[in-house]
């Protein structure tokens, strides 16, 4: 047996050892990769070479795979069980009635979203995470937007409370900067000089060219700086709020704050423009010591500096002491005047008052709740927060209304300081173009104008409610610096033109300037010359006006071929006789046409012109430039120009109809270009809704009723501008605009699907559109971004308060209003032009949720 | 304009006596800079130039607080009158909005 396993086991130990030698015998090396090869015979006895290095390798990488994929798999599920609890956690957040939970809750999430974070690094998933988010991107925009907007959100709410209140400070502060150079800006694009020049037309032609567009464009940059960040600060200021969870009390105060703030700076930024203009011998003096006085007062230990205040009534006192004497109670003038007087003279005041009655004011006010904070006090901590940024919205709106009112007040100013300066007293013709400061594309005049182009009044007008807006206390104005010497006699003022400008006569009695802007009083004297015609005369007098010298050609010609009408209609009036039949040298007196208030409400309305109107001049225009080039040598008179647009006239609805075409001279015809006469589509969109003087809208009407003209503008029929407001009747109003608007909407409706769509909408998902159409716009103009802000501003100016107080009725016309903003926008900024930018479309969005805000405003506050 | 109307703190008129004494001073103190700005501004428009000039002279010559009360009482009509204006319209426009806050 021994024998026998022992040969067994030998003859095995061969084998094996005939193997291992075949095995070693078939080992090869690859010289490149240095690895061992086997080549080995299988079953079937065919060789194979195996690199059993390899296949560890790759046996082991996938095993780390599998280990790898197993923790992913794990950390990706604990990441969606935290984002889940994260959204279950926000969710209760939001509910009502959790104040106490708010601060765990928030702190909750903080530290789930941070575990998130944490795992995403332990997946070292960076570059995995942003393929992810590319995708979900490409399917669910949306979503993913939102999702983003929610982290950005809760980082945001991961600040303290100092660092939201310093940030908070900080924004303000950028507030002010940003309103103190708009405002800068905006002065200094308006300078009197530059508003002559405008005036006086073709003396400074040259100058004035090139250089509006660009100002302009500026100043609107201006604005949107001013305005985002006003947005910014408000949004911090709700961010702390909600993060404090403030009582409605302190929502008021905040709000009141806000407001009260927001009243001092722009009382400050007035009374400091005023200090800035002010002209003639003594400007300077003013301008140091103004400065002088607020710094000296600046200097003052607080204590001084409140007693100053109290003297003032601002802040409550008791007796006060000044120059160490006891002059009287806080409040009265004694004590205000001593005060004064020792500031400006940089005497110590020893001032001391006694809070006499303060605590206890304090504590009746601390008893007393209002009976706004009385419903704030069932309120969730949302609503509550919504009410004061409704609050805070209004503050911004009224600022706005304020900054321009500002703006165009001390314009007016300065128009008749420089006016009688220069020897010339042709007060209200300047001060109306003053009055339209900015409107050359100035998003603040858009702004201005925004609320009128919806409502289709002039741009002349405020949009303000006189209750709304403090009337700022008038200083004297400026004329009264003037000495009267340099006032010529109302009879004698005259001015003689340049060789190459018209020669004017225009008088205006004294009276006219000392009474600011009561117009009616100037007359525009003409005298024909060499190459002259009604229409290039016309023209020439409107190109005076700056609101008139920016409008396009096509526009140009609707207001010029208007006004024509006005003079063929009655030519005696005018001391004519035949409107084509003009001579040299005959003098033509226009002083009526240019002091009724027409050419400005035409200015205004022909704004609103649309596309296919324009479209509609200009081909009218080369129709009548095609007679004349085949028919040389006949004259075109303005019954042959009626002759030939007749056919188009015949199919038009004309509410406004300028009855006679463009017409020539005798004998004199340099046809430059054939002018022509325009007929307005009324069955266009904005017909009805945006032009002024528009045929039985009454909800224009009303709208208009609304506006009060808080200070006289200078409109050329004083007695129209004297007329009572139309009081908004709400039972006419409910009935009327419905009816007449609803054919409008289909006829307006057929032609675009996207807006008909959005009559079926509410008006918060009709705003919404409208950022939607924004963002997905391929480009934008710069003209299309400064015609948007108008369309913006129209929103913007969609005041919450009207709505509440039954002043615009919520109609499906104002619906309308809106879509067809919408409409604006998407064709405002979905042309080719200059590439869009993050920057642009942030600022837009913006605005669009300011939009939404307002909208949301009148919703909620109209269900409740 | 009676003196009593301008006696009631503004404060207390806005609803803000409540509010953090700090942020009362800091309202205080702005309005009271724009109310200096505001008086002085109109005191000056409301001299004619020759007075003006004399003003001019007289702060800098550094007049008593008496001294300068006198001239300007002596050169505008109803001085008082005037300044109270100033205030209550300053009033007025501080406290437009925040009634309906209240």
């Amino acid at each position: 047996m021994d024998s026998f396993e022992t040969r067994k086991k030998e003859t095995i130990k061969k084998e094996i050892k005939e193997t291992e030698n075949q095995k070693a015998a078939f080992k090869v090396k690859d010289k490149r990769s240095g690895q061992d090869y086997e080549i080995v015979l299988d079953k079937s006895g065919n060789r194979q070479t195996l690199n059993r290095e390899k296949e560890v390798n790759e046996l082991e990488n996938e095993i780390k795979k599998v280990e790898k994929q197993s923790i992913a798999e794990k950390l990706s599920r604990d990441k969606s069980d935290l984002i889940k609890e994260i959204k279950e956690l926000e969710n209760e957040f939001k509910q009502p009635g959790i104040k106490s939970k708010k601060t765990l809750i928030e702190k909750s999430i903080l530290e789930k979203e941070a575990k998130v974070r944490e795992i995403e690094n332990q997946l070292g998933a960076t570059k995995k995470k942003k393929e992810d988010e590319k995708e979900k991107k490409e399917e669910l925009p949306e979503q993913t937007m939102k999702k983003e907007g929610e982290r950005k959100q809760i980082e945001y709410q991961g600040e303290s409370l100092e660092e939201k209140k310093k940030k908070i400070e900080k924004l303000w502060l950028e507030v002010e900067k940003n309103r103190k150079e708009y405002l800068e800006k905006d002065y200094k694009n308006n300078k009197v000089t530059t508003r002559l020049k405008g005036f006086f037309g073709s003396f400074f032609k040259k100058d004035k060219e090139g250089a509006g567009y660009e100002s302009d464009k500026d100043l609107a940059e201006y604005r949107a700086h001013y305005d985002n960040s006003l947005l910014e600060h408000k949004k911090a200021v709700l961010d702390e709020v909600r993060l404090r969870g403030a009582s409605g009390k302190e929502l008021l105060d905040i709000a009141k704050i806000y407001q009260v703030e927001a009243n001092v700076n722009l009382a400050d930024v007035h009374d400091q423009v005023k200090i800035e203009n002010q002209e003639g011998k003594f400007s300077g003096f003013i301008k140091e010591h103004s400065k002088e006085l607020v710094e000296r007062y600046k200097k003052m230990p607080l204590a001084k500096k409140i007693a100053i205040g109290a003297a003032f009534g601002l802040a409550g006192a008791g007796a006060i002491y000044i120059g160490g004497a006891a002059v009287g109670i806080a409040g009265s003038a004694i004590a205000a005047r001593r005060a004064i007087m020792g500031v400006i003279t940089g005497t110590t005041v020893a001032l001391s008052f006694e809070a006499r009655g303060k605590k206890k004011t304090a504590k009746k006010n601390q008893k007393e709740m209002s009976g706004l904070e009385k419903k704030m006090a069932g309120m969730s901590e949302e609503e509550k927060i919504k009410i004061l940024e409704g609050f805070i919205d209004e503050s911004i709106q009224d600022e706005d209304r304020k900054i321009n009112k500002i703006k165009n007040k001390n314009l007016r100013h300065l128009a008749y300081g420089t006016i009688a300066g220069i020897g010339v007293v042709l007060a209200p013709k300047i001060t109306r173009l003053f009055s339209e400061a900015g409107d050359q594309g100035s998003s603040v005049l858009e702004h201005q104008g925004g609320q009128n182009i919806l409502d289709g009044k002039p741009l002349t007008s405020e949009i303000p409610e006189a209750s709304e807006i403090p009337e700022m206390p008038e200083a004297p104005d400026l004329e009264e610096q003037i000495p009267r010497a340099a006032m010529p006699l109302p009879e004698e003022a005259e001015l003689r033109g340049t060789e190459t400008g018209p020669e004017i006569e225009q008088t205006v009695s004294e009276s006219a300037v000392e009474e600011t802007e009561i117009p009616g009083t100037e007359s525009v004297i003409i005298e024909v010359q060499k190459g002259d015609n009604l229409w290039k005369i016309i023209d020439k007098q409107m190109e005076n006006q700056e609101s008139y010298a920016g409008l396009d050609k096509a526009r140009k010609i609707y207001v010029i071929d208007a006004l024509k009408d006005k003079v063929a209609a009655d030519p005696g009036k005018f001391g004519l006789e035949n409107i084509d039949k003009l001579k040299i040298g005959q003098k033509i007196n226009l002083s009526e046409l240019f002091q009724e208030e027409q050419p400005e409400k035409l200015i205004t309305g022909v704004r609103d012109l649309n596309e296919e109107q324009v479209r509609n001049i200009m081909e009218n225009n080369e129709k009548l430039r095609g007679w004349i080039n085949t028919n040389p040598g006949e004259e075109l008179t303005s019954e042959k120009t009626e002759e030939i647009l007749k056919e188009i006239k015949e199919v038009k609805e004309i509410k406004e109809t300028p009855a006679v075409p463009e017409t020539s001279v005798e004998g004199n015809v340099e046809t430059e270009e054939p002018e022509i006469k325009f007929e307005p589509e009324t069955n266009e969109a904005e017909e009805i809704s945006e032009k002024p003087e528009s045929a039985g809208s009454s909800v224009d009407k009303q709208v208009e009723g609304n506006i009060e003209t808080e200070e006289p503008r200078i409109e050329f029929e004083p007695d129209k501008a004297e007329e009572p407001e139309i009081k908004f009747e709400p039972e006419t109003s409910k009935v009327e605009p419905i009816v007449e608007s609803s054919s409008y909407i289909e006829n307006a409706s057929s032609e675009f699907n996207f807006e008909k769509d959005l009559l079926n909408m509410n008006l918060e998902e009709a705003v919404n559109n409208l950022g939607k159409n924004i963002i997905g716009s391929d480009a934008i103009t710069e003209g299309k971004i400064m015609n948007s802000q108008k369309y913006w501003n129209v929103l913007k100016n969609f005041k919450c308060q009207d709505v509440l107080k039954g002043k615009i009725p919520i109609t499906p016309e104002i619906k309308f209003r809106l879509a067809r903003l919408a409409v604006n926008f998407k064709e405002d900024l979905g042309t080719a032009g200059l590439p869009r930018t993050n920057e642009t479309i942030n600022t837009w969005l913006k605005r669009i949720s300011l939009a939404k805000i307002s909208i949301g405003n009148i919703s909620s506050q109209l269900a409740a | 304009m009676k003196q009593a109307d301008i006696k009631k703190s503004l404060l207390e008129e806005l609803g803000l006596s409540g509010i953090p004494k700090e942020k009362q001073e800091q309202l205080v103190v702005k309005m009271t800079e724009v109310l200096l700005k505001r008086i002085f501004l109109e005191t000056v428009n409301k001299l004619d130039e020759k007075n003006r000039e004399e003003y001019a002279k007289m702060i800098e010559n550094n007049p008593t607080p008496e001294e300068l009360d006198e001239f300007l009482s002596s050169r505008i009509n109803n001085y008082d009158e005037m300044i109270n204006t100033i205030i209550e319209n300053f009033k007025e426009e501080m406290k437009k909005k925040t009634e309906n806050v209240n």
